[in-house]
């Protein structure tokens, strides 16, 4: 079901196509309209779930038809997409999240939910507020790390940065992030500053 | 015992050695009847015809432009929708728990121009029904089976029903170019020996059914359905070449050699163009047709000679005509020797392995549900557990 506007209700980005207990697969409703990394995202009616953008893949629907070049003789990527309309139909976005906490009843718990998402649950971007709420604790964080999804370091600096931004004071978030990963990683401090810097830059 | 690969190798290779020594005889061939192609005398030619067509094996090429042009594609319309269906079925199989078949409509249509958009999807229906699986002949008590050919011709006049659907929908404004793959009729014309009743159900009622709906469709706007052949093996100019007399080709009458007609118009069309378009009045069908008969073009779409059949309603517009002749070259140009639509149609239609298993599995366990679980034919067993 579609808005006014013709975008998913209630700012949908997709629905979970696949799921286990540590993250979850969403796949987008429009080509190239994926969360960007290191966003917090959301999905289940009943009982709600948050991952974390780890990993975003654009690629053909069918696994077998590989794409190929198309625009040699066009000027621009736009003139790509218009000339081969097909390819809005044959494309797929799909971004896998993380999972790093569920919330029964507003009662947010950081850590893996007792059951993954049902497939084809709807998943939407936390708005600020949830992003805050949830970003209340970081002790999360090394999980993000240990993560096989994506690039983990990079992953959870791009997810620090969003998170502080949603905080009133964004420097004392990155500063508490910062403490929460270097007690968890004792001995890799360069690491650590790395991640922080690329929460900060 | 594996396939014996040694002696399949031998015998092929006595089939290649065979086919070598009759390339000169075609070669020769193949000069004659482009030369007589080039030569031939469009009045001579069409009063020999018409003098033939009273004779009982009468049919042959009436060329509706002069034989020999070539006729280069226009320029594409900013706006056109460029839409195709294609279908793929899962035959009435006697292993099967249940006497059905499975029909699967997938269709593409493009938009290019100043709003682009893609609309792509299918259809499955299963057909288990007795007036679906066997067509009956209400006078006689006569049946045939849906099955093979039937089956293939059913499938097709479902292509153009769905095409006809497609034409509903689009836009008035935008000049369409609707496409079948394959020929236009829904049986070829050595089929057309099927009995009356079915050549009614399949052609008079099916095909002009749908046929009538897309002329209704394109009454005063541009639009035109096709069917698209790649690699067409026909050999109906090549035969009418080789038959005129002398006086109109400039040669003696003799055999075609089994030159086809893709070979002749392989040397004669330049890339992009178009040969002349022709029909073939006469055939078993026709009386079944309500109007709609194909007319044919040969097509160079630089990178092969592809058959362009239409119907004989929409050859006589030549603003048709080239729509659909420059709308094919562009599709053809974006599919790289093949119309996207098509392609993509056909992706949509397309039944796996994997499906048809899932089918059978399906039906099998619908069948169970309601206690009607038949016995699993031995051989499918076997086939199944293979053992020592």
């Amino acid at each position: 079901m579609n808005g006014p506007d013709n975008r998913p209700v209630g700012g949908r980005l997709g629905e979970v196509v696949r799921s286990s207990s540590t993250e979850f697969v969403t796949q987008c409703y429009e080509l190239n309209r994926s969360p960007s990394m290191g966003s917090l995202v959301t999905c289940g009616e009943v009982s709600q779930i948050f991952g974390v953008v780890g990993e975003v893949a654009t690629e053909s629907l069918d696994t077998t038809r590989p794409l190929v070049p198309k625009g040699r003789d066009l000027d621009t990527e736009a003139e790509v997409y218009s000339a081969n309309p097909q390819l809005s139909r044959l494309l797929t976005t799909r971004f896998t999240s993380i999972t790093v906490g569920h919330a029964e009843a507003g009662s947010i718990s950081w850590r893996l939910a007792p059951n993954p998402p049902r497939p084809l649950s709807f998943v939407r971007e936390c708005t600020d507020e949830e992003l805050r709420a949830f970003s209340a604790s970081v002790s999360f964080l090394p999980g993000l790390l240990s993560s096989r999804v994506g690039s983990p370091d990079q992953v959870t600096g791009a997810f620090i940065r969003h998170a502080a931004s949603a905080h009133p004071d964004p420097e004392e978030f990155v500063v508490r992030a910062g403490r929460e990963l270097a007690g968890r990683l004792p001995g890799q401090l360069r690491r650590v500053a790395a991640i922080i810097g690329m929460a900060t830059r | 015992m594996p396939l014996d690969l040694a002696e399949t190798a031998a015998q092929i290779d006595r089939m290649a050695l065979s086919l070598a020594s009759r390339r000169s005889g075609r070669h020769v061939a193949l000069d004659r009847l482009i030369s007589a192609l080039t030569s031939l005398d469009p009045v001579l030619y069409e009063s020999w015809r018409e003098e033939l067509s009273s004779s009982e094996n009468g049919v042959t090429v009436r060329f509706m432009e002069h034989p020999a042009s070539t006729h280069p594609p226009v320029g594409l319309p900013t706006d056109i929708t460029v839409a195709a269906v294609d279908g793929s079925q899962i035959a009435p199989d006697r292993h099967l728990a249940a006497r059905c078949f499975l029909l699967n409509l997938g269709w593409c249509s493009l938009t290019y121009g100043s709003f682009p958009s893609a609309d792509l999807a299918s259809v499955p229906s299963v057909h288990a029904r007795d007036d679906e699986v066997v067509i009956r002949d209400e006078v006689t008590g006569k049946s045939e089976r849906v099955e093979g050919a039937v089956l293939a011709a059913l499938r097709h006049v479902k292509e153009l029903e769905a095409a006809a659907d497609l034409a509903d929908r689009s836009s008035p404004d935008s000049p369409t170019v609707l496409l079948v793959d394959g020929p236009l009729t829904p049986l070829s014309r050595s089929q057309s020996v099927y009995p009356d009743f079915v050549l009614h159900r399949l052609v008079a009622e099916g095909f002009a059914g749908a046929m009538d709906r897309l002329r209704q469709a394109s009454a005063g706007r541009p639009m035109v359905v096709a069917g698209y052949t790649s690699r067409p093996a026909y050999s109906e100019v090549a035969r009418a070449l080789s038959s005129a007399p002398s006086a109109a080709t400039g040669s003696p009458p003799g055999s075609h050699c089994g030159v086809i007609d893709s070979e002749i118009f392989g040397r004669h069309l330049p890339d992009g163009h178009r040969s002349a378009l022709f029909s073939t009045p006469g055939l078993e069908m026709e009386p079944h047709l309500g109007g709609h008969d194909p007319a044919c073009f040969y097509l160079n779409s630089g990178w092969e000679i592809a058959r362009v059949e239409l119907p004989i309603w929409a050859a006589e517009d030549s603003e048709l005509v080239e729509l659909l002749h420059t709308a094919l070259i562009d599709q053809c140009r974006r599919g790289s020797g093949y119309p996207t639509t098509l392609t993509e149609a056909h992706e949509q239609a397309v039944v796996t392995s994997a499906d048809r298993c899932a089918f059978s599995e399906l039906l099998d366990a619908a069948l169970a549900d309601q206690g009607l679980v038949g016995d699993r034919p031995e051989k499918v067993l076997s086939k199944a557990v293979r053992s020592l």
